[in-house]
């Protein structure tokens, strides 16, 4: 600061003059004290943010002696701040490592400035084992000339960790796209295929030429025949999508025709624009085969049920016919040669012990009727399906206090004996069902040709049920409709259910007279 | 007079009690014996008896058709029933195809003697165990007879049933019909009324037991 007190020429300065540049010289002292003060606080305020950055820093001078370093730089290396500072990397680091280091600096020195960045993994005696990334520059002193090199560590052990694990899934998730039984492939906006896992290759016969690059359309043409499904591919090939899913019979270029089944989804760019399409093909030939395979099993199931039914309809009708023309006859005989036994006999007791004889045979002949009935009713063999049908109201039906009308065609159209059997059992299942569920008190029954053949219905006044026609007869097991369907099948006929809650349940099917055609006839 | 007699029975020793019934009378004689229906109608047409005795149940061809066949041949041939079958059904249906007579089969040696007499004289026979099902059978058909067999609807009626059983609403059924919805509306209040139904399930339930729509 410049003096505004003008020294005199023999330097003295008078007293007063002297005073002012008391005064001058102690508020140059205050100032620059306040100065230092001010310097001071920032160089602590400096070193303070120094020490609480989370990535580690150090410097040190020409010759690699550490002058400083943060808190964070000595807890990477695990070691104590007075430990590090004023020591060189071959105190605090091995032998190896240290000699890498000095070859940076080195390096860094004999460009004469500059930055070097290098990735390291550090394993200090305390402390973890962590992955760094280390930058490296050379720094100026107060004259401008390189004073020495200021390091920056940063911890990149969990960015490490994420980058391996994204590695990692990005494996896994290519292995599963490749072993995956589905064709899975990527298309763009245009039907161009981006990309194509093995197992697409492998449906289009194209392993050895991938099909990436070409439109989807020359690669799976829907065959004609299956026009529902394959509109539904030609609207999607030509980009018209209307379902998400759909079924067809293609051919590839090899000329394998297989059946598919495409499901596809749009994909999306970050602003939500469709960019493409996922699409997962599965080649359904071996599942609809296997479908096949179950439908004819079932096919014979229901003739092996229906066939069992008849056999044992067969078995009974015998023994009954035994009963009824063996038994019976013979006991009818007998009782006429008691009779005749009795007209010749004049003694009181020998009539009174025939007399008992002859009951026992009566008894019998009436045991053998009902028994007959009871094992198999050979009306069914012997009359119409009228009286069949009549026969069996009148022994189930009626018994309960259900009445029951029964309204028929005049001649009603001829069955084959089976068809009748397996006809009969039908509507017996659905009277027992009236007398196990449906509380009827009236039930109507209406035998009526049909140009097909012969149809059926049973109505009741019951208080019916809830009846979803959508859903599998198999859930209505537990009323016998379902043996019901499966005998009505077998013969090729239909079967329809009307019922509802309080409505009352009406039971039709219709089959066909020619029985000949039963389905899977074993 | 002497009468002759057919025996058709598939059971032999039947056949023979049935014979030795008529050794001790002259005015029976047995022409034949046959032991399944398709014979009775062959010998029926060439002994020409006047009585056939007929067993129900038989192989082959069964006594009720036999019968139908032998009384189509000859109306004159009176038949009585013979059978183990005490079931109403039975004894209808026999009597429906023409027979005169029908014995239950464990009476047979008392009553058959009485039933040919009866029948030859141009009367019904019946064993009295099975005269009240045919009683009964009778009372019930008097019950239902006023009961209309013919169908009460007029064939546009008819049509508009069908249309609706098989899920047409009344627009569709004007426009399949060429005629005003309204139209249609007041058919189906008439056919509601008429068949006294009072829902589309009962309306449907009706249509296919009439085989006006199939399942």
């Amino acid at each position: 600061m410049q003096s505004s007190v003008e020294i005199k020429r023999d330097g003295r300065l008078s007293y007063a003059e002297q005073e002012e540049r008391i005064a001058q010289l102690e508020e140059q002292l205050r100032h620059e004290k306040q100065c230092r003060i001010h310097a001071e606080d920032k160089a602590v305020v400096l070193e303070n943010v120094f020490q609480a950055l989370p990535t580690a820093i150090f410097y040190k001078d020409l010759q690699g002696i550490y002058l400083n370093c943060n808190k964070a730089f000595a807890e990477i290396k695990g070691i104590f701040q007075h430990n590090i500072i004023g020591k060189t990397v071959f105190d605090v680091a091995s032998q190896e490592r240290a000699e890498g280091c000095s070859e940076v600096d080195e390096a860094l020195r004999a460009r004469g400035g500059g930055s070097l960045t290098y990735e390291l993994t550090i394993n200090p005696e305390h402390g973890r084992q962590r992955d760094v990334i280390f930058s490296k520059a050379i720094f100026l002193g107060a004259d401008g000339e390189p004073a020495g090199v200021v390091g920056l560590m940063s911890d990149i052990t969990e960015v490490n960790r994420r980058k391996h694990q994204l590695v990692k899934l990005k494996t896994k998730y290519q292995s599963l796209l490749e072993t995956i039984p589905h064709g899975i492939i990527e298309l763009d906006t245009e039907g161009i295929i981006t990309y194509s896992n093995n197992a697409f290759k492998q449906m289009v016969g194209r392993e050895d030429a991938p099909p990436e690059g070409l439109n989807l359309k020359d690669l799976l043409k829907p065959v004609e025949d299956e026009s529902c499904s394959g509109e539904c591919l030609t609207n999607f090939l030509h980009n018209k999508l209307s379902t998400a899913s759909c079924k067809a019979k293609v051919s590839s270029h090899t000329g394998r025709i297989f059946d598919v089944q495409l499901d596809w989804s749009y994909k999306y760019n970050e602003n939500r624009d469709v960019i493409g399409f996922i699409l997962i093909a599965t080649d359904m030939t071996e599942r609809n085969q296997a479908e096949e395979k179950l439908k004819r099993y079932q096919v014979q199931l229901r003739s092996l049920s229906s066939q069992l039914s008849l056999v044992e309809a067969r078995g009974r009708r015998k023994i009954a016919t035994e009963l009824h023309d063996n038994l019976g006859q013979n006991l009818v005989l007998a009782k006429f040669k008691i009779k005749s036994l009795k007209s010749m006999n004049s003694s009181p007791q020998l009539t009174s012990e025939l007399n008992s004889v002859e009951q026992s045979i009566e008894a019998a002949i009436s045991f053998a009727r009902s028994l007959t009935a009871e094992v198999s009713p050979l009306i069914l063999y012997s009359l119409d399906f009228e009286s069949s049908v009549e026969w069996l109201a009148d022994n189930i039906l009626a018994p309960c206090q259900i009445k029951f009308r029964i309204k028929t065609d005049d001649a009603l159209e001829e069955l084959s004996e089976d068809t009748q059997v397996l006809l009969f059992e039908a509507v017996r299942e659905l009277f027992v069902n009236i007398v196990k569920h449906a509380q009827a008190k009236n039930v109507h029954i209406y035998l009526k040709n049909i140009p097909e053949g012969l149809q059926v219905q049973v109505e009741d006044d019951g208080r019916g049920f809830v009846y979803d026609p959508e859903s599998e007869l198999e859930d209505y097991s537990g009323f016998g409709l379902f043996s019901i369907r499966e005998r009505i099948k077998y013969l090729q006929g239909k079967i329809r259910i009307l019922t509802s809650l309080g409505q009352g349940t009406c039971v039709q099917f219709q089959v066909p007279k020619e029985s000949s055609k039963m389905e899977g006839t074993v | 007079m002497s009468y002759s007699v057919l025996l058709a029975d598939d059971h032999q020793m039947f056949r023979e009690g049935i014979c030795h019934l008529f050794e001790s009378r002259d005015d029976l004689f047995v022409v034949g014996e046959a032991g399944d229906g398709r014979t009775a109608v062959q010998m029926a047409r060439k002994m020409n008896p006047q009585v056939v005795i007929m067993d129900v149940s038989m192989p082959g061809l069964n006594g009720i058709e036999a019968t139908r066949q032998i009384l189509a041949d000859n109306p004159e041939v009176k038949v009585v029933a013979l059978s183990m079958h005490s079931d109403r059904r039975f004894v209808l249906k026999m009597l429906k195809v023409g027979a005169s007579g029908y014995l239950l089969k464990d009476s047979v040696f008392d009553e058959l003697i009485h039933a040919i007499q009866a029948v030859i004289h141009g009367k019904t026979y019946l064993s009295p165990e099975i005269a009240g099902l045919v009683l009964d059978d009778y009372r019930n058909l008097s019950e239902h007879a006023e009961e209309k067999t013919t169908s009460p609807l007029s064939p546009r009626e008819r049509e508009v049933v069908q249309l609706i059983a098989e899920g047409q609403t009344s627009k569709q059924i004007a426009e399949a019909l060429n005629v005003s919805t309204k139209t249609i509306e007041t058919h189906r209040a008439q056919v509601m009324r008429k068949l006294n139904v009072h829902n589309l399930v009962e309306l449907t339930k009706y249509a296919i037991r009439e085989g006006l729509t199939s399942i």
